[in-house]
């Protein structure tokens, strides 16, 4: 099964939309073999978690901001994409082992990879294993991803610097992470979502960074292959425990 | 009558309390489906899942509209086999 991970992986200098293209035309078709995209954002743009509705005033006003917004197959959260963001998807084909029996356990394989990735780029990052507790308030901030942490996100010093959600569906599943290079302007997306810009603060508080936390710079194709190598760990490991 | 609901092993390991959203149903009241349709979506813990009809049937009752939640052990809705 080993043979099959790397065959259509890829890094993307592009833009969020073009990813959500990739992304609905790769989940349109039965998946057929794992595939890793990391994405180098080179443009703003606000992505809503699919449960969340393009309202007319939220696109009048990104409009005028002059930043896209689209939605994602997956769940979660609204975040603003950009320059100062990377992005992954990994692709399952339905059955593969890297998808755990429950929810929870798709996203710690991918969580730890990630926070793993983090730390040998002088992050210090873990994946947390349980949800951050709700803290009074928080419920106002539930519209954006990075306002909480649920399992298995990464954390860093005492703030969240990456976000996940997934999507299961009949053709196979999606795992999806943002992850924080550099501090977002958060102005920018309360603004668009219509949220008061108080929200913007409670997010810088509630956020971490790579340049924040004084990480190493990174190159984005360090994350295709953390995540392959994990990918195939995953693996090895199924074997084992099938042996 | 068979109930439209979360799959049982999508609620394992998740927190007590915690209630997915119906993001969007697929089918109406009436509408015949088969065996395997997607007839809703629903998220659960910053997850999307597909709701498939278990059998060939006839939609007989939407519970949950769009953006209502849904607590762990409650139905969908309900199909009407045959």
């Amino acid at each position: 099964m080993t043979a099959a991970i790397g065959a259509q992986d890829l890094l993307r200098r592009a833009s969020a939309g073009d990813q959500m293209d990739w992304i609905a035309a790769a989940l349109a078709q039965p998946i057929g073999a794992p595939a890793i995209s990391v994405w180098a954002y080179t443009a703003p743009a606000v992505v809503l978690g699919r449960s969340q509705r393009l309202t007319p005033e939220i696109a009048q006003r990104a409009a005028t901001a002059g930043v896209p917004v689209r939605s994602s197959p997956a769940g979660g959260s609204a975040v603003l994409a950009g320059p100062w963001m990377l992005g992954a998807a990994v692709l399952l084909p339905p059955g593969h082992p890297s998808i755990g029996p429950s929810i929870p356990q798709s996203f710690r394989w991918f969580g730890v990879a990630h926070a793993a990735w983090l730390r040998r780029h002088g992050v210090d990052a873990m994946a947390s294993p349980a949800p951050a507790p709700a803290q009074p308030g928080d419920e106002e901030l539930d519209w954006a991803c990075f306002a909480s942490v649920s399992r298995w996100e990464v954390v860093a010093g005492s703030g969240k610097i990456v976000g996940l959600a997934q999507a299961r569906r009949r053709n196979g599943v999606l795992l999806m992470s943002a992850v924080l290079l550099q501090p977002p302007p958060w102005a920018l997306l309360c603004n668009v979502m219509n949220k008061p810009l108080s929200h913007a603060a409670v997010l810088a508080c509630k956020t971490s960074s790579c340049a924040r936390m004084r990480g190493q710079a990174i190159d984005p194709a360090t994350l295709v292959q953390a995540l392959r190598k994990a990918l195939g760990e995953q693996l090895v490991t199924q074997e084992l425990r099938a042996a | 009558m068979i109930q439209l609901a979360v799959p049982e092993q999508a609620w394992q390991d998740v927190e007590p309390g915690t209630e997915a959203l119906v993001d969007q149903w697929l089918v109406r009241e009436g509408d015949r489906v088969l065996a395997g349709q997607v007839v809703a979506k629903v998220v659960l813990v910053k997850t999307t899942l597909e709701i498939a009809a278990p059998v060939d049937g006839v939609v007989e009752r939407i519970f949950v509209p769009a953006e209502q939640t849904v607590a762990h052990g409650k139905p969908l809705g309900l199909l009407r086999e045959g």
